[in-house]
């Protein structure tokens, strides 16, 4: 018999005296586990049962259910459980103060102290530019690149999709989310109209709901008319930076994309409208964004700016809402 | 509950899928094995109608996945391969917008939110911030997600990867549990998960479906096929060549291979294929004078019929060659 045979024969015999001593201990704990795991789970699951049903019986199925049957086939109800999230998320993330940060400073800054204190006039065009020149066209892609690039790049778009939301239902929720976060944004403005009214040294009349009140010389019409467009204007920015997001699990190519795209939709059409002639510089001076904003702060409600910004607004969710879809063909 | 046929699903020109036919009955808990990339998840993503299909037609509980998605959506839950989920959401708040998405009518939210919490073991998690939990909570607030709404078809792409011992088990007595209620499907390329927890099993392997059938007949099956092996330790002064060719005589004996394992010790394998195989080989060892030490079959198990499906031609001529 040779040495490595021998040893070899005690290496196995080791070995088996290592695994039957493993056997036991092995099946001891596995028991010891069921028996923990399993003990404690019991004396919990009674009670929470018990809370579980109570509460079905309490809530009985009502007019709400009923209201919810009906609403929730609309797919409104999504739209909204969606939008309601975004919001959430917007808070939540430092982006979204960053972004509400950012804006506040610039408005005060540029908005107020430098047109109306600095520059002595009595105008919300500072505050209106800084809206139209920077949150639409800057800041609502920081809002907006993540809305879909960061459902697709953690999965969380398999989620969604597999339930049963409508691919339009989450394009539509995305974009509401952006857009309310949006409307809060400029809301906040609101409160550089109210200073200018209680400040202003020369006063006027005006009468609301029969009341008289002493307020400042400001043109209400042409300030409503301007808060317009900027919904509008808000809507359709976001719509593209939607658009943008869809295209890209890469949240910074999302920014870039709806930036340009933002910016040549804006100011593109615009320069073009000035070096060449009619009739094909009308059609540039139609589809520029500028002019169409422009209006509006002429405290004109034209028809077809609206149009054009809604039109563009519906264009790009359709636009996404056809991109997600395309998974599906693929 | 679930009909799948001739499923085929084309990457560009390389094939994931291709005519996968089969059909699971109400409240059958089936699992879906495979190596990695052999089609598991893109047939869960058509099932679920995340992506469509090339060619063939899928259908939950009458409702075709691709033409009457929504309906069919409606009556799934599903636990992706990655388990998303909205990380600055608290568990509530992630469960409550589920039950939204899902339609669950309002009077019915809470109590559907409290079951799948004690359900899943989440009670004391409740309000914690999905981002500061660990993987293995995920994974439970994951299958919370998949059954809050409490649907018909539970879908779960490899619902115990990346977890831990005790987690793996936990998880799987939660899909015995689920498997009461629901019609569950579950892939896995870990077979002691799917003999653990599955009635039944589709092996898929680069895209097609090799087998289909009960963890325990797939096993028995391929015994009969392939013979068992047999592990025995003898001890004698018989010369080796003695041994192997006493033990040859036996009926339904294939191979004999035998190898010293020290003074008068002989480390036999013998593989065959007959009921008895165990005593008779016992006998002919007694009758030549050896004494038995060990006597033991090698079980075959699911792992074996996995990897001989499943196994590339050219990885078995490997083998071969390595032997």
């Amino acid at each position: 018999m040779s040495k490595s045979s021998r040893r070899r024969a005690r290496a196995k015999v080791r070995k088996q005296v290592a695994q039957r001593k493993r056997a036991v201990p092995a099946t001891a704990t596995k028991l010891h586990a069921v028996r923990t795991t399993r003990a404690p789970a019991r004396q919990v699951e009674p009670p929470a049962r018990t809370v579980a049903k109570a509460e079905v019986e309490a809530s009985r199925p009502g007019f709400a259910d009923a209201v919810h049957a009906v609403l929730w086939r609309t797919g409104l109800l999504n739209v909204a459980a969606i939008a309601r999230r975004e919001l959430g998320a917007v808070f939540v993330s430092p982006v979204g103060w960053v972004v509400a940060g950012v804006f506040t400073f610039l408005v005060s800054g540029f908005g107020f102290i430098g047109t109306v204190l600095a520059g002595q006039q009595a105008t919300m065009d500072g505050v209106f530019g800084v809206i139209t020149g920077f949150l639409t066209l800057i800041l609502v892609p920081v809002v907006t690149m993540r809305l879909i690039a960061e459902e697709r790049s953690q999965g969380t778009l398999e989620l969604l999709l597999t339930s049963p939301v409508r691919d339009w239902e989450l394009v539509v929720g995305k974009w509401l989310g952006a857009f309310v976060f949006y409307l809060l944004l400029v809301a906040t403005t609101v409160v550089y109209v109210v200073l200018l009214a209680v400040y202003l040294p020369d006063k006027t009349t005006i009468s609301v709901a029969g009341l008289s009140i002493h307020v400042g010389a400001l043109d209400f019409g042409l300030i409503a008319a301007t808060y317009l467009g900027l919904v509008v204007v808000g809507a359709a920015a976001i719509a593209i930076g939607v658009l943008a997001s869809s295209v890209t699990k890469n949240q910074i190519i999302a920014y870039v994309v709806s930036l340009f795209t933002l910016l040549a939709i804006w100011y593109t059409a615009f320069l073009l409208g000035l070096f060449t002639r009619p009739p094909l510089s009308l059609f540039f001076d139609y589809v520029a964004g500028y002019f169409r904003y422009q209006s509006f702060s002429l405290g004109q409600v034209a028809l077809r700016d609206t149009v054009y910004f809604v039109s563009l607004a519906v264009g790009a969710l359709f636009l996404t809402t056809r991109l997600l879809e395309s998974r599906r063909w693929r | 509950m679930i009909e799948v046929q001739g499923l085929t699903k084309f990457y560009d020109e390389r094939p994931a899928i291709q005519d996968v036919t089969f059909s699971v009955p109400k409240g059958q808990v089936l699992g879906f094995l495979g190596p990695n990339g052999a089609g598991k998840s893109t047939t869960m993503r058509i099932l679920t109608g995340f992506l469509g299909m090339s060619s063939g037609k899928a259908s939950i509980d009458g409702y075709d996945v691709f033409s009457h998605s929504l309906e069919a959506r409606r009556r799934i839950g599903y636990l992706p391969e990655t388990n998303p989920l909205y990380n600055e959401m608290r568990v509530v708040g992630f469960l409550d917008l589920m039950c939204r998405l899902r339609g669950v009518a309002p009077s019915k939210r809470r109590a559907r939110i409290e079951h799948a919490i004690d359900v899943c073991g989440l009670e004391d998690r409740r309000s914690e911030i999905i981002a500061r939990l660990s993987r293995g909570l995920r994974q439970r607030v994951g299958l919370a997600q998949a059954i809050v709404h409490d649907p018909e078809v539970v879908i779960l792409d490899e619902p115990t990867a990346g977890l831990d011992p005790a987690q793996t088990r936990e998880t799987r007595t939660l899909i015995k549990e689920l498997g009461r209620e629901h019609t569950v499907i579950l892939s896995s390329h870990i077979l002691s998960e799917v003999s653990a927890t599955c009635e039944r099993v589709l092996i898929i392997n680069q895209g097609r479906l090799v087998a289909d059938d009960t963890p325990q007949r797939l096993t028995e099956r391929f015994g009969r096929e392939h013979g068992q092996e047999i592990e025995m330790v003898l001890r004698g002064d018989v010369k080796p060549e003695g041994i192997e060719a006493k033990l040859r005589e036996v009926d339904g004996v294939d191979e004999v291979v035998v190898s010293s394992a020290g003074d008068e010790l002989w480390e036999v394998v013998v593989t065959g294929n007959s009921p008895g195989l165990r005593e008779e080989l016992t006998r002919a060892a007694v009758a030549a004078g050896l004494g038995v030490r060990e006597v033991q079959a090698h079980k075959l198990t699911l792992e074996d019929v996995f990897l001989s499906l499943t196994a590339d031609e050219d990885e078995i001529q490997e083998q071969e060659e390595v032997e």
